[in-house]
This record gives structure tokens, sequence and C-alpha cells, in this order.
């Protein structure tokens, strides 16, 4: 009889576990459904984003608020269009605020912060961040010093 | 009625002739031994007459239904096998083994709940019924498959080497047992087994086998008369040369 | 060669048998309960135990590599990554084939030599639907909840190396999971959708090296050892395929 109920209560809880572990994983991880939940949309062209991938992460003073969606080029202009996901639905961004590239460390990932503005209007859905620094390649960098000190 | 019908030409096991000329014949309500020494293929009679074996010459039939014929199922249904080993489930109660047990015959839980517990009251057992098999000693368990077989309600039932393994004492009750529980449900038995005094003292008759056939056969005084020098020694338990 | 043929042949007629018995099927709870409780709750102590341990010798080796980096708020990502899509199927699956499949494996060969299963037979009871289908059943139940444990508790242990060992903060340990590139509906169920695989693989070659278990006790060594054997190549096998199929 004791053995029966210890198994009926084991096997129950082995259960009763397993059910709350899904949902406490489902909590601590990205749901692909996330957009569905009110998250929006927002684009950017950068004349460079080098080192920037897909579902990199988003930032206002280092908070992680969000994260890239898609790269394409522009055609006509040859810039990277990036449309980036704003996980927050409540979280308004102004529309004069600025975006740029940055890298985590000195040769780590590349990811976008975002500098807000002091405008009263706000971006929806969709829109455009116009302001925009694009990504520091070091490649550049050097060259650009090279030439400086070549001048001299 | 003619319960047991064997006319068994030849019986082999993996391509070798173990047994030749193999025929009796069972009433139903009686009770046939089988005697003879271990490994000769005792078993292997009864494997055949349950539609477990089928590499054998001749023809057997129960109840009037050839065994290489009829649907196993249907066969099996009036039939009931005391095998050497248990046959419980671990993972399941005895009450719930034996309700396993009766599962395709028909009736209603009601009804064969009911039957359960009378025939674990009459086999002293009522009190383990909620156990698991593992918690039953050898005996016990050995009661409750016998349980199981006679629940069945078998007009024909197949013990192979009951007594194995048993003490005097518990092989004294289980032959009252069987032949009681034999009086109250009115089957017909053949018995396989090496225990000579237990067999004889059950058994209306018996056959036994020797050198891959029957040697003599009868009731028990006939058997204990015979004058064969080898069935004198399997009898006597002496080494015949 | 004539061999391989009729071992062949006879498993394909066990994979029918299964399938057939499938019309039979009544469960039982109490021996559904007690198969569960085998296969389940009593893996369950090893399946955390191992996840512990690969968990923080995992998070351990990222850390050097990512502090390298300067990638270090990436650690749970890496750790998540690696571990829910194939290390903790794959790791569930070949401990579940040693926990359970051997046990399987003996536990139906010493039935199939004790006569348990034509005493069966003799009842009319189909063993196919009686002893394999429930022993079957819990294990294609059992092993996806095996890898979500296996999944949480390795995700916790490198949280325990990061954050208690190292001094990480907590939110920067746990943020990047959530707005990063570790989807709950790609990474952790992908995961069991694997282990469903894996257990039924596991169960269906348990059974049948018991089933069609030799004679003798040397019978039943041989039927474990082969379970655990084919089964455990199998899930090694088995997560490439399904990998390719699933992302």
């Amino acid at each position: 009889m004791f053995k029966k109920r210890w198994m009926d209560l084991s096997v129950g809880s082995f259960f009763i576990l397993g059910l709350s572990v899904f949902f406490f994983l489902s909590s601590i991880t990205g749901q692909v459904s996330d957009e569905k939940l009110g998250a929006y949309q927002l684009r950017a062209r950068f004349d460079d984003v080098s080192g920037l991938v897909n579902r990199a992460l988003v930032r206002i003073s280092g908070v992680t608020v969000g994260q890239v969606n898609d790269i394409v080029i522009v055609p006509d202009t040859y810039s990277a269009m990036v449309t980036l996901t704003i996980f927050d639905p409540k979280l308004k961004i102004p529309a004069d605020s600025t975006i740029g590239v940055y890298t985590e460390g000195i040769l780590g990932s590349k990811y976008l912060s975002i500098m807000p503005g002091f405008s009263d209007t706000f971006l929806r859905k969709g829109d455009e961040i116009l302001r925009t620094n694009s990504a520091v390649v070091l490649e550049n960098l050097f060259s650009k010093l090279l030439l400086f000190f070549g001048d001299k | 009625m003619i319960a047991v019908d064997c006319k068994l030409a030849s019986v082999s096991y993996l391509n070798q002739v173990i047994l030749k000329d193999i025929e009796f014949r069972l009433e139903a309500g009686r009770y046939l031994g089988i005697l003879g020494p271990s490994g000769i293929g005792k078993s292997t009679i009864l494997r055949v007459i349950s539609g477990f074996h089928e590499e054998f010459e001749g023809t057997c039939s129960v109840f009037g239904n050839l065994v290489s014929e009829v649907d196993l199922t249907v066969l099996r249904q009036g039939m009931s096998f005391l095998f050497q080993k248990s046959p419980l489930l671990e993972d399941m109660s005895i009450f719930d083994n034996l309700m396993l047990s009766l599962f395709y015959l028909p009736g209603t839980t009601q009804e064969k709940s009911d039957n359960i517990m009378r025939v674990l009251v009459k086999l002293n057992l009522d009190h383990v019924a909620e156990h698991f098999p593992d918690q039953l000693s050898g005996g016990m368990r050995r009661r409750v498959v016998l349980a199981a077989t006679v629940l069945r309600k078998p007009k024909l039932l197949l013990c192979d080497e009951p007594f194995t393994g048993q003490d005097p004492i518990t092989k004294a009750s289980l032959v009252n047992m069987l032949s009681e529980l034999g009086q109250e449900f009115g089957f017909a038995m053949i018995l396989v087994s090496h225990d000579v005094k237990e067999t004889l003292s059950l058994c209306h008759e018996s056959i036994v086998l020797m050198e891959k056939t029957v040697k003599v056969r009868g009731g028990s005084q006939d058997i204990l008369r015979s004058d064969l020098p080898m069935v004198r020694a399997f009898l006597d338990g002496t080494l015949h040369v | 060669m004539f061999n391989l043929l009729r071992v062949l042949e006879q498993f394909l007629r066990f994979i029918g048998c299964l399938l057939l018995a499938l019309q039979y099927g009544r469960l039982l709870p109490r021996q559904m309960i007690s198969q569960l409780h085998i296969a389940g709750v009593s893996s369950l102590v090893l399946i955390c135990i191992s996840a512990l341990f690969i968990g923080l010798v995992f998070a351990f080796q990222m850390y050097i590599v990512l502090e390298g980096f300067g990638s270090l708020p990436q650690l749970s990502q890496v750790v998540a990554f690696g571990l829910f899509r194939e290390l903790s199927p794959v790791v569930t699956g070949l401990l579940v084939a040693g926990r359970v499949g051997s046990t399987l494996a003996a536990e139906l060969g010493q039935m199939k030599q004790a006569e348990q299963i034509d005493s069966l037979l003799m009842w009319g009871i189909n063993s196919y639907a009686y002893l394999m289908w429930p022993r079957l059943l819990a294990l294609l139940i059992v092993t996806p909840i095996l890898v979500l444990a296996f999944d949480a508790i390795s995700i916790y242990a490198a949280w325990f190396y990061a954050v208690t060992l190292h001094g990480m903060e907590s939110q920067i340990f746990w943020t990047p999971l959530v707005f990063g590139s570790i989807y709950f509906e790609v990474d952790v169920l992908y995961g069991m959708y694997k282990a469903v695989f894996f257990g039924g693989w596991i169960g269906v070659m348990s059974l049948y090296q018991g089933a069609f278990v030799e004679r003798g006790s040397s019978g039943i060594a041989k039927a474990s050892t082969q379970a655990v054997v084919l089964s455990s190549a199998g899930v090694l096998m088995l997560d490439y395929v399904l990998s390719q199929f699933l992302y």
C-alpha cells in the first residue's frame, strides 16, 4: 500500500516539476512570438554596419531594449537598411534620437545604441531613425592615421 | 467427452527428434500424470497441446479441435497453464494481476472482482490482495498463480512441474488443493513432474517417459508394479546399469 | 549476410507486431504509473547530476573564451545555445539508454525466459500490448521532460559559475537569454521533439533485444549490452539527422 502511494506521489510530482520547468524555461528565454505581444519595429539607415549581425542587441543607456531583425542593402544609395525591434511597446523613442553602431570592448560583438533626443513627437511602428552614426572600422581609423602622419 | 486426444508420431526440438510415438487420451474431469527424468521433453508435450510448439508430426486435439488448425486464442480460452515460474507482473498488485488474467473472459468487473476475492479466501490469500509479487514468499506466489489458473474456470489444466522446489508440507498441501479444486471446478488435468509419489497419488492415470517414448502406462498400482529395470530405477531413485 | 537478413526480418516482424498490438491496447493506469516511475523518476537524479556538471564545465570553458573577446555578457546565450539544442537532448538520450534501456532489455529477457510472456498468451493477453507499449509510451513521455530538467539545471549551473563564483551581475546573465538569439520555440522545444524520437528509439531497440533474448543468463547479459550499444549509437545518429531537419 505504502509502495503504491509513494509511487503515485513521485510520478505526480515528476509531472508537476516538468510543467513548472517548462514555464520557467519559457520565461527566461526569448519567444519568436514576442513581436505579437506588442513589440514594434523601427528602421535606420547606415553608411557602414560592419560586424553587425541579425539579432544583435539594441540598447539605450546600456540597457537592452530590443534586437536587430534584418539588414539589407538599399540599392540606389548603397547604404545599409537595418530593421530593429523594440520589445516594450510602452517605451517611446523621441523622433530626433540618434542611433549608432558600437562595439562591446575593443574586439567584442557589435550592438546598436540609441541616444534619445528631446523632441515631443515619438517614433511609431515602421518609422525611420534619421540620425545615425556608422560603425567605427579599425582599419579605416588606421589608414586615416597613416595618412595624417604621412603628410607630416 | 474426450478432453485431449494425442497421437504424436514424433516431436522435434531444433530439428532433433526428442520424442517418438506418444499416444494418450484423457477424459474430461480426469487427471493424467506424465513422469520421466528431467530434460526428456515432458514440458514440450504440454507446449504442443497449448499450441506453443509446432515442430511435431501426428495429431493432437483438445475437446475435438485440432491444435494445428484451430485459432489459438479460442483454443487457449478453455485452458490454463501452470508454468514452472511465476507469470505475475512485478509492477502490479496481486489483485490487478488476477484481474489481468481474466481480462479477455466475459463478465463484469464486479463479478470478476467478487470471484477473485472468493478464490483468494479459499486459498487463504485474501490478506495479500494488495501486495506486490516481490513481497510474497515463493510458496505464496505459487498459490497465487494457482488462484489465477483456476479463476479462469478452465476445462483443461496443464501443470508444468508444480512441485519443484517446494518443501514436503507445501507439496502435500498443493496435492490437496489441486484435487479439491478439481472436484469443485471439474477440470481435466495433465500434470508433468518427476515427483513420483505426489503425481501417482493425485492422478487417475500416469505414463512414464523413458528413452524418447512411453514405457509404462496405467493407474498408480500398474506403474509401481512395473518390472522394467530402467523404470524401476527411476521410481526407486537408484542408478540403473 | 544471411544472418543479417534474418535479423532484419525478425526486427521488421517485431515492429509489425508492435503496431498490430495497438488495436488491443487498453492502458492500465497502475502499470503506466509504475513504468513512468521506472523510466522517469528513477533517472531524474542521474540526469540532474549530469546536467549540473556539464553546465558548470561548459560555463567554465566558455568563460575563458568569451573573457578574451570581452563578450562575457553573451555567456548565457552561448551556454544555452550549445546545451539546449544539442548537448542536452543527446546526453539525456545517452543516459536514458544506459539507465532505462538496459533495464528494459534485461527485464523483458527475464520475462521471456521465465515463460511469463507465454503465460500472458495463455491468458489471451498480447504481450506487445501489455508489456511493450506501456514501457515504450513511458519512455516517449518521460524523455522530453528529462530534457527540460537537464536544460533548467544546466543553465542554473552556468549561472552559479558566472554569478556566484565570478561575480557577474545576475541581470547581465539573464537578460541576453530573453532578448538575445535564444528562442523558446526553437531552442527548447526542438530539443524536446528530438527527445521524443530518442525515447522511442531507445524503447524499440531495448524491447526488441529483450523480446528475442537468447537462452541462459549470458543471453540476458548480451541483450542488455546490445540494447545499450544500439540505442546509444542510434541516439547520436538520429541527432544528426533530426538536426538537419529541424534547424
